[in-house]
C-alpha cells in the first residue's frame, strides 16, 4: 500500500500549536494537510491512543473508519487501497454494514 | 449486508489484489515508486528508495494503472523538480498546468485528479517551499510607506514580510 506524506489533523488547531506540529512531522518526513480537518469520519469512529502527554494526547482512527472515510469521499484516488484492504486478512467486517448505513458502494470496485 | 454478497465483494477484491500484485513487480512501477519514495514524497514498505530518473511516460502509466497519487504529484514534480524525470517535452495538459502554477492561478483538472489535490503538493517538492511567487504593485501614501518602513526596521525584517504576516494576522483576527 502507498501512502502520501501528510497528516490529518481532525480539529482546527491554534497557529502556534500547529507551526510546532509541522516542526515535528517535518523532522519524519511529514507534514499537516492544510485542509486535514476537513476530511469526513463517520460518527462511529473509534480512535487508537498513540501518545499520552502532559497536555496534549494523540489519537489515530482505526484502519476500518479510515478506509470507509477514503471510500465515501475519494474512491477513484483510493480503488487500490480499498482493495487490499478488502482482499486482506486485516478486514474488519463491520465495514460492510458501515458502507450500507452510508451509501458506500463496494460492489462496483 | 448479507452474507453472500460480503464473500462477493471479498472474492472480487481477492482477485483484483492479486492482478495488482502482479503490476507492482512491473519494473516502471518500481522505478517510479523507488524515486518518490526516496524523495520522501511517498511511503511504500514494500518498494525500497533509489536516485535513478524515471520516464515521465512511466510515472503516467503507474499513475493510470496502479497508484492514482503519482498523478496527484506529477503537476508539482513537473513545476519544481523536472529533473527527477526524462522526457523530451511535457504533454500539453501538464505543461499548461505547469504555466498556469507559474502564474498562481489553475483550474483545471490533471487526469482525473482535482487541481486542489495537485496544488497542495508544490509547497513540499524541491528545496524552494510554496508556490511561485507573484510580483503585484500598490500605491502607498506617505503615511503607509513610513509605517511600514518603522514596521520593518522595528522588526528587523523585509518589508514585504511586514505586509505577509500583516495580512496573516488579518486573515487570523478579522
Amino acid at each position: 500500500m502507498a501512502a502520501t506524506a501528510d497528516v490529518d489533523l481532525k480539529y482546527q488547531i491554534e497557529y502556534v500549536v500547529k507551526k510546532k506540529f509541522e516542526e515535528l512531522f517535518s523532522e519524519i518526513k511529514k507534514h499537516l494537510d492544510p485542509v486535514g480537518h476537513e476530511a469526513w469520519m463517520p460518527q462511529e469512529t473509534e480512535y487508537i491512543k498513540i501518545f499520552s502527554g502532559q497536555i496534549v494526547s494523540g489519537y489515530i482512527a482505526e484502519p476500518v473508519f479510515v478506509i470507509l472515510s477514503k471510500a465515501k469521499m475519494a474512491r477513484n484516488k483510493n480503488r487500490q487501497l480499498i482493495v487490499d484492504y478488502l482482499a486482506s486478512k486485516d478486514l474488519d467486517p463491520r465495514l460492510f454494514d458501515l458502507a450500507e448505513k452510508y451509501n458506500v458502494d463496494l460492489e462496483s470496485l | 449486508m448479507k452474507d453472500d454478497m460480503r464473500k462477493k465483494i471479498i472474492k472480487r477484491a481477492k482477485r483484483k489484489a492479486r492482478k495488482l500484485a502482479i503490476l507492482r513487480e512491473d519494473p516502471r512501477y518500481l522505478q517510479v515508486i523507488g524515486r518518490l519514495v526516496h524523495e520522501g514524497l511517498l511511503e511504500v514498505p514494500t518498494v525500497k528508495g533509489h536516485r535513478r530518473k524515471f520516464l515521465l511516460e512511466e510515472a503516467l502509466w503507474v499513475g493510470d494503472h496502479i497508484e492514482p497519487r503519482v498523478l496527484e504529484l506529477l503537476p508539482a514534480i513537473a513545476l519544481k523538480r523536472p529533473g527527477l524525470m526524462l522526457f523530451e517535452e511535457l504533454p500539453e495538459d501538464l505543461k499548461k498546468i505547469v504555466n498556469d502554477l507559474k502564474k498562481g492561478k489553475v483550474e483545471q483538472n490533471f487526469r482525473g485528479v482535482e487541481s486542489s489535490q495537485y496544488m497542495r503538493w508544490v509547497p513540499f517538492v524541491g528545496r524552494k517551499s510554496g508556490l511561485p511567487k507573484l510580483t503585484k504593485t500598490f500605491r502607498f501614501s506617505v503615511d503607509d510607506q513610513r509605517i511600514l518602513e518603522e514596521l520593518s526596521e522595528e522588526k528587523n525584517i523585509t518589508e514585504t514580510e511586514a505586509i505577509r504576516r500583516a495580512l496573516r494576522l488579518m486573515k487570523e483576527f478579522g
